[in-house]
Order: structure tokens, then sequence, then C-alpha cells
């Protein structure tokens, strides 16, 4: 059991740490991906499994979004 | 590359030979050439300058061919050892003074994400002023870290995490600088190499910066790195002669305890206390996989900080690798002492530099010769030296997807820091201890050319010299004015590499103006599929907006912008990186911005336009 107050905060961090964590390792990929020498229809082909990878993690952020407006809402303070 | 390399072991083998042979012919011809040539002792003492600078770079040269050796006698790829059982105890120290938040913020933010359960992240704080002290406690709060501070200051970062191990009773540390962010898999992957050998000391990966798509100098830098970490390294784990980078590392923390914590004496604590660690026996260990992402230097004067201390440094470990070498010469083995050897002379460099810089120049000005051999000599000795170690070293750096103008770009910037390494190696060997300083992570600034003297002088001189060199040599024929002219446009091209990387980020011309007009500078985080071809943080673009919000630095937001290349209009997510007052100006990216919106709303908005 975890109390409402822990709970979010702990929805929170992932929320945090999935925003700050999107951006930044897309960037290394990007650098990584500068030395790769791959033929720019591979380069291509990552960069959309990339795009993916970003837009899953945006869906994340969105329902971790919505479980926090949810137990903020609720009642309970136990889970 | 490495494929080629281990299926060619016997050319490559071959190739080494005929090298060595070529050095070994080549030095002894000029040995022979200036002990039985009949100039002025002072011409000699020249000559021998000038040798002596050329051995130096011939040894290194042969040193780097012996890694590429070595590692095509290798059997097979480091095999990963089993998976682990359980998990133990891992401490993950984050040494930091004065780092800009958002720096820390994405370092705890990665660490945190590590998939490895047994972990305890310590931030270890130095800070003295207020306001980053303040910024530390809130980052280890929301991060679930553990802050360590200590009352009395000692021995720097080295200090600081010998403190802290003293309070520490896990297994293993891991270690990251404040700029290191490491991917999720860092200790599941490195773990198990520690515990399957229990002689293991450290298991050291590469460093890789990020910024190199936006900094000419990081990306000078990197290169630099990569002749290192390449191949250098996986010939030093080859010979139990792997050190220790300081961070993104794993090391055993009771190898640390047995040589009494990192070396405090030194401002490369990592290099003297790796050397301690093989003297006592204990093994190392090169993971040659990119696990973490960092930041390089973003300007010279930073660069030229981070040069000087390890110059400093490891000039100074050089003072104690001698010292041992001759009161205990068998407390390692030969291929140890020769690495260790390399390691530490590296940067002696800068006089080797300035000798083979200044002896052309004092033949083309003065006719004082230091290269006493016959053209025809020269020709049949040195050029198949030359061929053979280039054509080596652009192929194997070439076969790890570099280019000739990206290695050429990492020569020049090591060519520039002549100055600092003159300077460092001498108080490294006179035993000065130095500061060390940490590498700032907070944007660019040039330097004043006026601090660049060295290299302006340098430069200069070299430029007077060729048009004199080939002057000479249009009114006598001669192949020594030839060669002598050559050699010196060779290291004018290198020593202009000093305006290539201290290039202002704004032109001069249009600095003023711009502080007057732009609105701020943006880099772009996320764009639109129809942008997605752009790397994120290489397209900076100056925005004309009219703002009724506040903008700061490091603010994220929302455009809408139709860039001159490009024909739609297209929408961007990221991060201002500079403010000035209003309006926009940038040379090469001339824009007009319809929408820009700071809003959580209209972020949201323009986020789903993105993905549709």
């Amino acid at each position: 059991m975890i109390l409402k107050e822990k709970l979010l905060n702990k929805i929170n961090m992932l929320r945090e740490i999935e925003k700050r964590l999107d951006p930044l390792f897309g960037k290394y990929i990007s650098s990584a991906l500068f030395f790769s020498k791959l033929k720019s229809q591979d380069r291509e082909e990552v960069k959309e499994y990339f795009f993916e990878r970003v837009k899953a993690c945006k869906a994340h952020m969105e329902v971790l979004e919505s479980i926090a407006k949810e137990l903020s809402e609720s009642k309970d303070n136990v889970y | 590359m490495i494929e080629l390399i281990k299926k060619k072991a016997g050319l490559f083998k071959g190739l080494l030979i005929f090298l060595f042979i070529s050095i070994l012919v080549y030095s002894l011809t000029r040995a022979v050439f200036i002990y039985y040539a009949d100039y002025v002792p002072l011409e000699k003492i020249l000559a021998v300058i000038f040798f002596l600078a050329e051995s130096f770079v011939m040894l290194h040269a042969f040193g780097y061919f012996l890694s590429i050796y070595n590692l095509s006698r290798k059997k097979k790829e480091l095999a990963q050892p089993p998976e682990l059982k359980g998990f133990p105890p891992v401490a993950i120290l984050i040494p930091a003074r004065h780092e800009p938040k958002k720096v820390l913020e994405e370092t705890l933010a990665t660490v945190y994400n590590l998939n490895y359960p047994n972990k305890t992240i310590y931030l270890l704080d130095d800070s003295t002023q207020e306001k980053y002290r303040q910024e530390a406690e809130a980052l280890v709060s929301a991060y679930g870290a553990k802050l360590f501070r200590r009352s009395q200051r000692h021995g720097a970062k080295a200090g600081i995490i010998n403190d802290c191990l003293k309070t520490l009773d896990d297994i293993y540390v891991a270690i990251f600088d404040a700029d290191q962010n490491p991917l999720p898999d860092f200790l599941t992957r490195l773990v198990p190499f520690l515990e399957s050998d229990p002689k293991l000391a450290f298991i050291q990966t590469p460093q890789f910066y990020s910024n190199l798509e936006s900094s000419k100098i990081a990306f000078g830098s990197n290169m630099q790195q990569s002749v290192f970490y390449e191949y250098v390294c996986e010939g030093k784990s080859s010979n139990q002669s792997m050190i220790c980078c300081g961070t993104n590392v794993v090391l055993r923390r009771q190898a640390l305890v047995d040589v009494g914590g990192f070396d405090e004496a030194t401002v490369t604590e990592d290099f003297a206390t790796s050397f301690r660690m093989h003297l006592k026996g204990w093994k190392s260990l090169y993971y040659n996989h990119v696990h973490t992402f960092g930041m390089g230097p973003e300007n010279l004067g930073e660069y030229f900080k981070q040069q000087n201390r390890w110059a400093l440094g490891n000039v100074g470990v050089l003072r104690l690798i001698v010292k041992q070498f001759f009161r205990h010469p068998l407390s390692l083995k030969p291929a140890q002492w020769f690495e260790y050897f390399i390691t530490g002379s590296y940067y002696l460099i800068g006089w080797a530099y300035l000798s083979l810089v200044i002896c052309p120049i004092m033949y083309i000005f003065f006719n004082i010769p230091s290269f006493f051999m016959n053209p025809v000599v020269y020709g049949f000795t040195f050029f198949p030296y030359l061929l053979l170690s280039l054509a080596i070293f652009y192929a194997s750096m070439s076969g790890r997807h570099y280019t000739v103008s990206q290695i050429f770009r990492g020569q020049m910037l090591a060519f520039i820091s002549l100055p600092v390494y003159i300077r460092a190696s001498f108080f490294g060997f006179i035993g000065a201890k130095g500061v060390f300083q940490v590498t700032a992570k907070d944007g660019s600034k040039s330097i004043p050319y006026y601090n660049l003297w060295p290299q302006i002088f340098l430069w200069v001189v070299a430029l007077i010299a060729i048009s004199w060199g080939l002057q000479k040599f249009a009114y006598d024929w001669s192949t020594a004015s030839f060669f002598n002219a050559a050699w010196v446009g060779y290291h004018f091209a290198l020593l202009s590499g000093i305006f290539y990387f201290n290039e202002l980020d704004i032109p001069l011309a249009y600095r003023k103006r711009l502080l007057k007009k732009a609105a701020f500078e943006y880099r772009i985080i996320e764009a639109g599929r129809n942008f997605l071809d752009k790397p994120p943080g290489k397209l900076r673009v100056c925005f004309s907006v009219y703002l009724s919000e506040k903008i700061e630095p490091g603010t994220l937001l929302m455009c809408k912008a139709k860039l001159p290349e490009e024909t739609a209009t297209a929408v961007f997510d990221g991060e201002v990186l500079w403010r000035g007052k209003r309006s926009v100006w940038h040379r090469k990216y001339k824009t007009s911005i319809c929408v820009v919106t700071v809003s959580d709303k209209d972020r949201k908005l323009l986020l789903k336009a993105i993905r549709k």
C-alpha cells in the first residue's frame, strides 16, 4: 500500500524522467547516427523508429498525466 | 574494419614489421648523417633537437600501430559474461562543483533511469556558492539521491571521492562526471565483468561527445578522443595497462581501498591510481561500446583548460612512472611499462611540434640546416615510413567511419594546443601540482586573439616562410628549399586551425547589431516529420517575434516557421539558447515566424500537429 501523496510524487517523477530523457536520448542517437555511415535510406529508417519511440514516450507521459489527474481528484488516500 | 584487421592479421603483422624496419632505417640513417656531417655546433644542436622530435613522433606512431596489431591478434570480441544471478550493491558517484542545474539534472535523470535495481546515487557536491548548493539539495531530493558534502576541502575530485568512499560499503563504485549521461543498461552490462573476475579492479567505457554537431571544438576534441578510445585503449586493455579515465567507469571498491583511494597528489588522479592498481597486481578492462554520452568543451578556453590539466597531470605521473621503473623494473611487465611510458609522455608532444615547426623555418630564413641528409636518401628512407604510417592511420580510422577531413580537424586542434602542452608539461616536469578545474558546459565564448599570440606569431612567421621558401626554390631549384617550404606549408595549414576553432558564434561584423536586434536564438529539440533529417541541435535559428511573455534561456517553447531552403511551414519544439531584445537576424536562416507560443495548452496543440 502506498499513500496518495507518495504515489503522486512517483508518478510525477516518472513524467519528469520521460520528459527529460526523451529529447536527451534523441540528441544522442542523432549524434551517433552522424558517424554511422548508414545509407540515407537506412538512416531515415532509424529516424522513423526513433520517431515512433518519441511518440510512445509522449503517449506514456499523457497516460501518466491522466493517472495523476485521476489520483489528485480522488478522495482515497491509500492505494 | 576490426573484422578486416582480424582477417588480415598476417598482412597487418607484415606491414607493422615493414613499418618498424622503415623507422629503424630512417632513424639510423639520420643518426649517421648527423654524426658525420661537417657542420658547426649550433647546427648540430638544432639537428639533434629536430631528430629527437621526429623520434618522439615515430615512437608514439609505433605505439599506435602496435595497438592495432594487438587488436588483430585478439581471437574474438570481448564475450559478455553470464547474466547476474543477484545484483551486488553499486554506489554511483557524481562529483560536481558549480555545475549548471540543467547539466546536473540531466545526469541525475539518466542515472536514476539505469535499469540496475541495487544502486544508490550519491551527488558529491563540492560547491561553495550558495546558489549551486541550493540547486544540488533540490535535485537530490527530486531524484531520490543522497547528498555528500565535506567540511574540509582537499584533493579536489579525488579528495571528495575518497572522503565519500570512507562512508560506503557497496561492492562496486560507478563514477560519472556531472555532464556524462549513461544509457539505461550501463550497469547491467558492466557489473557482470567485475563479478566474473575478482582480480578485475575496474572496467572502463569510452567517452562520446554529443554536442559535436553544435560545436567545432567539441567535434575536434571528439576526434582526438576517438583516436584514443578506438584503438589505443583496446591495445592497452590487451596489455593489462588500460587506465581509468575518471568517468564512465565501474570500480571494485576493494581495489580502490587497496591503493589508498584515488591519488590526490595529481590532477589526473585516474591515471596515477590506475598505475598504482597495476603495480599491486590488479587487472583492468576496456569495454569498447559507447554506453555514456557527454558534453565536450565548447570553446577554446575550456578546451585549453582541459588539455592543460591532462598534460600537467600526465607529465607529473610520468615522473612517478620513471622513478618506479628505475627502482623496481620488474614490478610491471615490459608491455605495461611501454604503455605507461607512452601514455605519460604523450603531452610532451608540444615540444616535438615546436621543434618540427621551427627547424624548417630556420633553414628557410637563415640557411641553418637541421636535416643533414641528401634529398635522394631522404626520399628513399623517409617516404616509406611516412606513406606507410599515414596509410595505416587513415585506414584504421576510416574503418571506424571517420573521414580524412574529420581526422584532420582533430589534428589541427591538437596542433594549436602546442603552447598549452609546452607550458603544462614544463610545470608537470618540475613537479608543480596545478589546480583541478572543471570544464564548463554553459555555452561558447571565443578567446581574444591577443591571448593566442604564440599561435598567431607562429602562423605569421610560417606564412612569410612559405613565400620566402618558394621564392628560394624558384631561384635555386634546390630540393631542400622545396621540402622545407612544403613542411612549413603543412604546419601553416594546421596552425590555421586557430581561426577555424576560435570563430565567434555570431559573426563579428553582426555581433553588435545582433545584441541590439535579435530576439533569441533557438535550438530545435524536436521538429515536425518533414524536418526529421535535421539532427536536433544542429539547426540554430534566430526568430523574429514580439513576445508578451518573458523568455529566458532554457525556456522550452514551440514555433511555427518557414525556413528558406524549405517550402512548407514546419513546427518545432525547442529551447531558447540566448535572449536579446526584439526583432531578428540570422545570416543563414533569415526567416519569418508565424506563431510562437509558450503556454502549455498551445504547446499541446502544436505537439499534436507535429505528430500528424
